[in-house]
């Protein structure tokens, strides 16, 4: 049977390095894939997810395990790519407003988008989603989390980050209409 | 119902937010209107597109690295902290020894002064003591009292007079840690706390900057209008 995390950090506070060493192991997937989903950028995502766990590390002290660890963690990640994407990826992240280039596949040959270029133009419709509205949605579909857990990670009300989702979706739908209406 | 009307609750529906008596609304109209069955057939599409979206699965070496690379980081964290950032973490130790509250409100304040250069107009620096509309000594000592005070002309030069004195919203503050004193009693600030600890506690080097934009453009505004409404007493 696994160790529960909180037994991984009473056995870390009291000295046991190892048990750091199983928390990384254990958790530094998922931690990437969120910083990868925020980000877009794979190196982005590496530098990211080792500053959280650094992060991680030197407050791990004052964890109150009032949420889970996993929301503690999503928070730290979540709050450096927020950091990370405000200070200087604007110019890589159009306003929502902002028409994204995607090929529109009436124009093309091939007259129907393939399952990959559908993907690689969901990846650029998601590239335009303000920071917030991105957090919301990836950790909605992709970690499942409720809208209320998502909201103590962003530190925001519930009723904000659902709106946050709403709007995300909503923008995706505007930005991929083309693709089911002509696929 | 109106499609216009179904079309604006599709969302709720698929996260099961709706009320009985309005979910059933909904679904007894997207039983009589294929175009907003289409639109919530379209959703679902969407979702599984989004859910589907792969994160590129880095090399083994990659994930090989990871543990050894981090843990480097933190040897050598820590044996530089003694040495070359004893002062970063002297500051560490002296900022979680104040009321989370305190933080909060210097964070805040910080963040006031800030916001002068952020948003010209809504906040300015008093530039010229000379110029200014009146010094606080002028009115100080009545217990309670509220001043309103006209604004300082927004200039170059006080961009750079951060230290002295700020005009919030109109009013004028000598000393921007009774703001903070006073601003920590504002309930919001609660609401925000924890990002300040974020930005502030865990990086007190950061730009203050990074967390100010980290809010939304509704935060913003409410921590603009929250300071726009902000009456101090002259205690």
């Amino acid at each position: 049977m696994r160790e529960a995390d909180f037994e991984l950090i009473d056995r870390f506070l009291r000295g046991d390095g190892a048990a750091f060493d199983e928390l990384v192991r254990r958790r530094q997937r998922e931690v990437y894939n969120l910083a990868y989903r925020m980000t877009r950028n794979a190196e982005d995502a590496r530098d990211l997810s080792q500053e959280a766990f650094l992060q991680v590390y030197r407050n791990l002290n004052r964890f109150d395990r009032r949420s889970s660890l996993s929301t503690w963690m999503y928070r730290i990640v979540t709050n450096l790519c927020l950091n990370h994407l405000n200070r200087g990826s604007r110019s890589r992240f159009p306003s929502i407003n902002d028409e994204v280039d995607v090929a529109d596949p009436s124009e093309g040959s091939l007259g129907r988008l393939e399952e990959k270029e559908r993907q690689e133009a969901l990846a650029r419709a998601i590239e335009t989603l303000p920071p917030q509205q991105r957090a919301s949605m990836t950790l909605r579909v992709h970690h499942q989390l409720p809208h209320g857990e998502i909201a103590e990670i962003l530190g925001i009300s519930e009723a904000t980050a659902k709106v946050h989702y709403f709007h995300a979706v909503q923008a995706l739908r505007r930005k991929l209409a083309y693709w089911r209406e002509d696929g | 119902m109106r499609c216009e009307e179904a079309g604006s609750t599709l969302l709720e529906l698929m996260e099961d937010e709706l009320p009985p008596g309005r979910r059933a609304e909904v679904v007894g109209h997207l039983e009589v209107c294929s175009a907003c069955a289409n639109e919530l057939s379209a959703y679902r599409d969407l979702l599984a597109l989004v859910r589907a979206d792969p994160v590129p699965d880095p090399s083994p070496r990659f994930w090989e690295e990871f543990l050894p690379s981090l843990k480097h980081r933190i040897e050598r964290e820590a044996s530089e902290a003694p040495r070359e950032s004893s002062f970063w973490l002297n500051g560490l130790r002296s900022w979680f020894a104040f009321p989370r509250p305190l933080i909060a409100g210097v964070a805040v304040a910080a963040i006031s002064i800030l916001i002068v250069i952020r948003l010209p107009g809504s906040f300015t620096i008093r530039a010229d003591r000379q110029k200014a509309p009146a010094p606080m000594e002028q009115s100080a000592g009545r217990e309670g009292e509220t001043r309103d005070w006209d604004r300082v002309p927004h200039t170059e030069a006080g961009k750079r007079d951060m230290g002295e004195a700020v005009i919030v919203a109109g009013e004028l503050v000598e000393d921007t840690s009774a703001l903070a004193a006073a601003i920590q009693r504002l309930p919001w600030v609660d609401e925000i706390a924890d990002r300040v600890e974020t930005a502030w506690v865990w990086r007190p080097e950061s730009d203050p900057r990074d967390w100010l934009a980290s809010l939304s453009e509704e935060e913003q505004q409410l921590l603009f209008d929250r300071l726009r409404g902000f009456r101090w007493s002259s205690s």
